[in-house]
């Protein structure tokens, strides 16, 4: 081999530890990331709070807010007495949500389709219980169903199997259990309402749809993440029909 | 950077493997101009990865998806008694890998493959960086048989060629009766309740 191809591939090598290290030493840890959200939401609660009582005590002040720009996307007026804070309105991404097709059954859930939902808030996340970015995504959900369930979320996981282990049913309880997944699962074993959903060649796990309490898609994302704005978007949704 | 660190952090996860076998047969089977070889390999696996995730043709629908299956089954078996494959077949390997490819999406890729359905072009880009970081054992086997010779002698005794050959006339064999899902499937498995990321005993 020549020197030349050697050096090459020693860089990619080097690239590689150093793009390890690189995340492993300075990146994000995703629950300091969950903390900060929580933060976040914190602030923008007492930010708002803090105005309305500037506002009730001293109509002639100028109020500051420190809400992280990163955070909430924030609008701050200008004006000697208010400081406005808004949630960026998640836009419309489709009218009517892909329908649930050949749905084999449903574990822990008192409905069976999506309409007996109208009027929740819901989430709908494609998963399936031996993928490993589906689990990691779990304890946000869990949180998060914790959280909002009482406001009227709610979380429809749709198991679309990927390996043929992970269409046994009982393989599938189990893993509810070992995974303390809480909310209704619809069983998608032939993956046909995976491909409905997620068509044109681009279907993976974990999807996460969120469906506003006419039904419409508000919110999609791929993966792992986003889980900031997967909470605004519920918070927001929630807060809609009150 | 996250990027390329969260496409090496996958490769050990089962949903590379339909990339990393075959990209591994290559490497092992092949003696010379492995690196050629390998960047043929790598970026037609990107190319056809890039494809699907950007929605522009999904390989794996109806008949393109079985022509393909048979031809690569063909190219597998093939590379048990000749010559490993040339540049062409690398590019034919590849292709099929990224069309079965069903990546692990952490929190970088699915913004990639997110983005990629309004600005492929830029996804292109990303995408490959994140492939790279999958086939990073692939450049570390080729490292070491470039600089170790006891590896490089090792990898060039008759009985690891015989055992790489034996696994890939059974990749092939499986493609050709469309089983190859079963082999990851097992690999999945076995991978999972090593790893510690099973749930099932």
């Amino acid at each position: 081999m020549k020197m030349d191809s050697r050096l090459v591939l020693l860089a990619v090598l080097a690239a590689g530890v150093i793009a390890l290290g690189w995340t492993w030493l300075i990146g994000e840890d995703p629950e300091e990331a969950a903390l900060e959200t929580e933060a976040a939401l914190e602030t923008t609660t007492s930010s708002v709070a803090n105005t309305v009582a500037d506002e009730e005590q001293d109509a002639a002040a100028v109020t500051t807010t420190t809400v992280p720009a990163t955070t909430v996307p924030t609008t701050t007026t200008t004006a000697p007495t208010t400081t406005t804070i808004t949630f960026p309105t998640p836009e419309v991404l489709g009218e009517v949500h892909p329908p649930l097709v050949e749905i084999d059954g449903w574990l822990q859930s008192q409905v069976e389709s999506l309409e007996e939902l109208r009027g929740k808030v819901v989430v709908v996340e494609f998963w399936t219980f031996g993928c490993y970015n589906c689990k990691n995504r779990i304890p946000y959900t869990q949180e998060m169903y914790a959280k909002y369930r009482d406001q009227g979320l709610e979380i429809v996981g749709i198991h679309s199997p990927e390996f043929k282990y992970e269409e046994d049913v009982e393989n599938i309880k189990k893993a509810l259990v070992d995974l303390g997944v809480t909310w209704p699962v619809a069983l998608d074993t032939k993956r046909r309402t995976f491909w409905e959903w997620q068509a044109g060649g681009t279907a993976y796990w974990p999807r996460t749809y969120v469906l506003d309490r006419e039904g419409r898609v508000r919110f999609d994302h791929i993966g792992e993440g986003k889980y900031r704005e997967l909470e605004q978007t519920v918070a927001f949704l929630l807060s809609e029909g009150m | 950077m996250s990027l390329f660190a969260e496409g090496i952090r996958s490769s050990v996860l089962a949903c590379s493997y339909s990339v990393l076998l075959v990209g591994l047969a290559l490497v092992v089977l092949r003696r010379k101009d492995r690196m050629v070889v390998l960047g043929m390999f790598a970026a037609s696996t990107i190319f056809s990865a890039w494809i699907r995730a950007a929605g522009i043709s999904n390989f794996l629908a109806g008949r393109v998806a079985t022509v393909l299956l048979v031809i690569v089954g063909l190219a597998l078996a093939l590379m048990v008694n000749r010559r490993p494959a040339g540049l062409a077949g690398s590019a034919l390997l590849g292709t099929f890998a990224g069309a079965t490819w069903q990546p692990c999406v952490g929190e970088e890729l699915g913004g990639v493959l997110t983005l990629a359905q309004d600005q492929a072009g830029v996804a292109l880009l990303l995408l490959a960086v994140y492939l790279v970081g999958v086939m990073i054992p692939l450049v570390a086997v080729m490292a070491l048989c470039s600089y170790v010779p006891a590896i490089r002698r090792w990898m060039d005794a008759r009985w690891v060629a015989l055992g790489a050959k034996a696994v890939i006339a059974a990749m092939g064999v499986l493609v050709l009766a469309d089983q190859y899902d079963t082999l990851l499937s097992t690999l999945a498995r076995w991978s999972a309740t090593w790893s510690g990321y099973s749930v099932l005993e």
